[in-house]
């Protein structure tokens, strides 16, 4: 066993040794600092951080709650949202096909500068999704596109998205 | 029922419109969330800030969660992400642990023994202090690992690396730590 092995061992087994960790950290005197040095962060783990107390926890749920409810989106939206937990595939498919049949039908009622809102809002989500987790993703854009749409408005646009993503997911 | 599996079900509970839930993995979880990142801060106002926007981007982006990570870890990749983008805010540079928190001098006083008090004293300062002056991501993964307890592909899903980069980090952070040391006990005996 070289050094690095012993390391390599050590970093994954801190707690217990086998026999060649052993006979190599009784010959190696930098395997014995490294294992030390493994030790000593282990005392630090009982560093306690700052307590802020009871007081602070107790009231944390409900200030975050204030603070959830002051930003959370509407119904409809929300449920627009979940929309975007389907894998990315399906929802690429989906879209292709919805902003086809939006284009023509459904939302033409929408005025010209709402409707280029909704497709840039989903154009720049979708491109977004490609490329990052999906946990990083902000939806303060595209809120702010959709809020201005009426619930009817947004209703149709939710219902078509639904069905077509279901179809496209099964279809894959 | 594993704790795991009540997780598990408190996510699903939540995505099937029950707030209480949500409730639940709050308590469960925002001591945990917030000693990270008042390790990582190392100061109350911005940790409590860290925290609930951690929480409100759960709440606002659960059913984004696809289980293909453990919630535990999702929920700590977003805490970091917060306290990064906090630090960009604040136009602060690399995070310092606070040296001398009362969390810190509690724990001097603590040790009961008067030799392992002075020896553990000057060593966990000093331990702490290079830890500091280590990269973000190397110290940011030895605050996961040993003060959170996260295994090196927990860590790598909050790091958002594989796990053999995670590895990389946490290993060459010790052989830092140990060149940092000896450089030290060198430069007391001169
Ligand atoms: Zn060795």
């Amino acid at each position: 066993m070289n050094c690095h092995e012993c390391e390599s061992f050590l970093i994954d087994n801190h707690t217990h040794n086998t026999e060649g960790t052993l006979e190599h950290l009784n010959s190696c005197t930098s395997c014995q600092e490294f294992k030390k040095l493994l030790d000593s962060l282990q005392e630090l783990k009982k560093a306690p951080v700052e307590d802020p107390g009871e007081a602070y926890f107790s009231t944390l749920l409900q200030r975050t709650r204030s603070r959830i409810e002051e930003n959370q989106p509407q119904p409809l939206l929300k449920r627009f949202f979940s929309l975007f937990s389907v894998p990315t595939f399906a929802f690429s498919a989906a879209l292709g096909v919805i902003l086809v049949v939006l284009a023509v039908n459904q939302i033409e009622d929408l005025s010209l500068f709402q409707q280029k809102n909704v497709y840039g809002s989903l154009a720049k989500e979708l491109i977004r999704m490609d490329s990052h987790d999906v946990s990083d993703h902000s939806e303060d854009s595209i809120l702010d596109d959709m809020n201005d749409l009426d619930d009817a408005q947004l209703e149709e646009i939710i219902q078509n998205l639904e069905e077509t993503m279901l179809e496209a997911t099964e279809r894959t | 029922m594993t704790p795991n599996e009540n997780i598990n079900n408190l996510v699903l509970e939540f995505k099937e419109g029950n707030e209480k839930a949500f409730n639940e993995l709050f308590l469960q979880f925002q001591k945990p969330i917030y000693g990270l990142a008042m390790r990582i801060l190392a100061n109350h106002s911005d940790a409590d800030e860290v925290v609930q926007k951690t929480f409100m981007q759960v709440y606002l982006n659960l059913n984004t969660f696809r289980g293909e990570s453990s919630f535990k870890t999702w929920l700590y990749k977003i805490a970091i992400n917060q306290c990064k983008d906090h630090l960009k805010n604040k136009e602060q540079q690399i995070s310092k642990i606070d040296l001398e928190t009362p969390a810190m001098k509690k724990l001097k006083v603590q040790s009961s023994h008067p030799l392992k008090k002075i020896i553990g004293e000057q060593h966990t300062q000093i331990l702490l202090e290079k830890i500091n002056a280590l990269s973000q991501q190397q110290k940011t993964a030895i605050i996961l690992r040993v003060f959170d307890d996260l295994a090196f592909k927990e860590i790598a899903e909050a790091l958002d690396c594989t796990e053999s980069t995670a590895k990389v980090h946490y290993h060459q952070a010790i052989l830092k730590l140990k060149g940092m040391f000896k450089d030290h006990t060198r430069g007391e005996l001169r």
